[in-house]
């Protein structure tokens, strides 16, 4: 197999990830949509929810999923500023054990925490798109390991004894997150 | 102390008698007799609900008097199963959409926090699985969106999706 080829590849599969990256990031402070009062309460005049104070609108939109309150929040401005609000994300990644742990951990320490003083849905939205990031790479590798599989398997065929006892191990590794040396190649390790 | 009775006045002028046992799940009740220790005759006038809503908060403290307190805000604590009605609730809460919004409100002003509740889930569940059109159907609300601002909000909304 020839080598300069292999890494030529691997470089235009990192550029295409860093490009997918930027256009796939998430939705930063745009979703801070903020209307006056008269501007976002006519769509609520003939409803009963009129009259409902907006702790009890939290209160009944704190019991709605995650999907539900995208919907929720499309109904009419009033209902998406009261989506948005902390109250109810906060809760959202409370239930989420691994990102609880992870504000917990940021909670014993309020230097940081007024650093990172964002919104809850800002915390929620950046877990799920970490999330999805680590899918995504997870996937990729999971491709990339397979090919190779096949073409170990492709070549075990033809000449077996070379190939298996020598794998291609410059082929199995490729940089993730700033590690960019496998840790067996490394003389220190 | 079982058995008595005090005297509530609804906004339009008929005077209910009630036991205190039940009239003190109410907490803005139970404030009200003992920070003002009011006597038995005087009647207490409750200017925000109306005859029909507050025979239903009555026939609702009533059948719940004896339940065990509720726990104090469970804000911190996972998401319990938010379906969950009684079925006495359920046939409690077959009621038109506004007698429904009409008990939140009295439930809130009253703070008869199980009553809340119970009508906060209600409307939660008639929102669950409903797109952003069936919602603004069933409670008849206007949708005040320009179409970029409906856009923008749809991608948006992708993030907080699980990939």
């Amino acid at each position: 197999m020839n080598k300069n080829s292999n890494n030529e590849e691997n470089e235009l599969e990192a550029i295409d990830f860093i490009e997918n990256k930027i256009q796939d990031s998430p939705a930063k402070t745009t979703w801070k949509h903020v209307w006056t009062f008269d501007k976002s309460q006519n769509a609520l005049l003939n409803s009963p929810f009129v009259d409902i104070p907006t702790e009890i609108m939290l209160k009944i939109f704190g019991l709605l999923s995650i999907h539900d309150l995208g919907n929720v929040s499309l109904v009419c401005r009033s209902f998406k500023m009261i989506v948005d609000q902390d109250a109810i994300w906060k809760k959202k990644c409370n239930i989420n054990s691994h990102l609880f742990l992870y504000l917990n951990s940021f909670e014993n320490k309020i230097v940081l925490k007024k650093l990172y003083s964002k919104s809850y849905k800002q915390i929620y939205i950046d877990w799920i798109y970490g999330k999805y990031l680590r899918n995504k790479e997870l996937e990729r590798l999971l491709k990339k390991y397979r090919s190779m599989n096949i073409s170990c398997a492709c070549r075990m065929k033809y000449s077996p004894s070379r190939d298996f006892v020598q794998p291609i191990i410059d082929e199995s590794f490729c940089p993730i997150f700033g590690f960019d040396q496998h840790p067996n190649s490394s003389a220190d390790m | 102390m079982a058995g008595h009775k005090i005297k509530l006045q609804s906004n339009d002028g008929d005077i209910f008698d009630v036991e205190v046992e039940i009239a003190k799940l109410s907490i803005t009740i139970k404030t009200m007799l003992e920070d003002l220790s009011m006597n038995e005759e005087e009647i207490i006038p409750l200017p925000n609900i109306n005859s029909a809503i507050f025979k239903k908060v009555i026939q609702w403290t009533t059948h719940h008097k004896d339940d065990p307190p509720l726990p104090p805000e469970d804000d911190e604590n996972r998401e319990k199963n938010t379906n969950d009605i009684s079925s006495w609730d359920q046939e409690f809460l077959k009621v038109d959409q506004g007698t429904l919004f009409e008990l939140i409100l009295a439930a809130n002003y009253l703070d008869i926090k199980g009553l809340l509740d119970v009508t906060c889930t209600s409307v939660a569940n008639m929102i669950k699985g409903k797109t952003s059109e069936e919602i603004r159907q069933t409670f008849n609300i206007k949708n005040d969106f320009t179409p970029q601002e409906e856009e923008q909000i749809k991608k948006e909304n992708e993030w907080c999706e699980n990939k």
